[in-house]
């Protein structure tokens, strides 16, 4: 009789495979490189999309990963809700300069103590281009999970 | 141990994230966009009247202008969010570089669409677009035989 989980030694957090995975970390990456480095210098329509593209894709995987160090919900409930802030979120932001500027005011007001003031969204519907990235994020938090063995 | 570095790189990563989330609603206000037009000292025979947008504000600026009225403006700086593909549109209210109200030459409401003249020769124009992500600007150089008069425009859209 074997015990293949007594030798597993059980992990320090509650796993995060959605989140801390080459394809999600490549995406948060590339935000970083489009926002420092492309946008300035390619000025672009791509790069005008690009973040946002990086952004739909990870911000979901993101927040699960988040949920799940504070929670103990499962995989598919905390996908739900990174996907469910995600779309609501980015399509409040790209479609209403009052949303943006609201979602802006709130972000002086948590990160001024940190250092960080002068938020700005520009609305611009046709952001939204990039919701569907939100159900891809979805379908591969999804996938990541099946393939650790979690609901 | 294994078990320790797996969970600073949940942290780490999760961590890291953050500030890369915050500085795309940053990066549009706190990066300087400019271009490096020429658009200083008088209106040579290569002269440039820029529109660019300075962390995320508009800028107008270059030579004098000499509008139609025939007055020369010093270079006038605007600045608003704006959100239109192709030349800039203004929606008030404007203020300066430095805060105060700008009311813009024939005073009016808006919205604004601002807009580049040339009397000379184009010679040359170079442009991005303006007021997305990140703002650009465009640039046009003119020539003529009595040197180049370049003109920006601000006029009240109907």
């Amino acid at each position: 009789m074997t015990q293949p989980l007594a030798s597993q030694p059980r992990p320090l957090l509650p796993p995060t495979p959605e989140f801390l995975a080459p394809l999600p970390l490549l995406a948060v990456g590339l935000m970083a490189l489009n926002d420092a480095y492309l946008k300035p210098t390619l000025h672009g329509a791509l790069t005008g999309k690009l973040s946002d593209l990086a952004g739909c894709f990870f911000l979901p995987l993101w927040i699960s990963a988040l949920l799940a160090l504070a929670t103990r919900l499962p995989l598919r409930r905390r996908l739900a809700a990174g996907c469910a802030a995600t779309a609501l979120l980015f399509t409040l932001i790209s479609t209403s300069h009052l949303a943006a500027g609201a979602v802006c005011a709130g972000l002086e007001v948590a990160t001024a103590p940190l250092g960080f003031s002068g938020h700005r969204i520009v609305s611009d519907p046709t952001d939204l281009l990039a919701l569907p990235l939100v159900a891809a994020a979805w379908w591969y938090g999804r996938r990541a999970g099946a393939a650790r063995g979690l609901a | 141990m294994r078990r320790i570095a797996v969970a600073a790189a949940q942290i780490a990563a999760i961590a890291l994230t953050l500030p890369v989330l915050l500085a795309t609603t940053l990066a549009c206000k706190t990066r300087d966009f400019d271009r490096s037009y020429d658009a200083s000292g008088d209106c040579g025979p290569a002269g440039v009247v820029a529109i660019r947008s300075r962390a995320c504000a508009l800028e107008l600026s270059g030579v004098d202008w000499l509008p139609a009225g025939g007055s020369v403006h010093r270079p006038s700086i605007a600045r608003d969010g704006f959100s239109a593909w192709g030349p800039a549109s203004l929606t008030p209210p404007l203020h300066l570089a430095d805060g105060t109200p700008f009311t813009p030459p024939g005073g009016g409401t808006g919205p604004f669409a601002t807009s580049l003249d040339c009397r000379g020769t184009p010679t040359g124009i170079s442009r991005g677009y303006i007021g997305q992500d990140p703002p650009s600007g465009f640039a046009l150089s003119c020539a003529s035989p009595d040197g180049p008069v370049c003109d920006a425009v601000l006029t009240q859209r109907p």
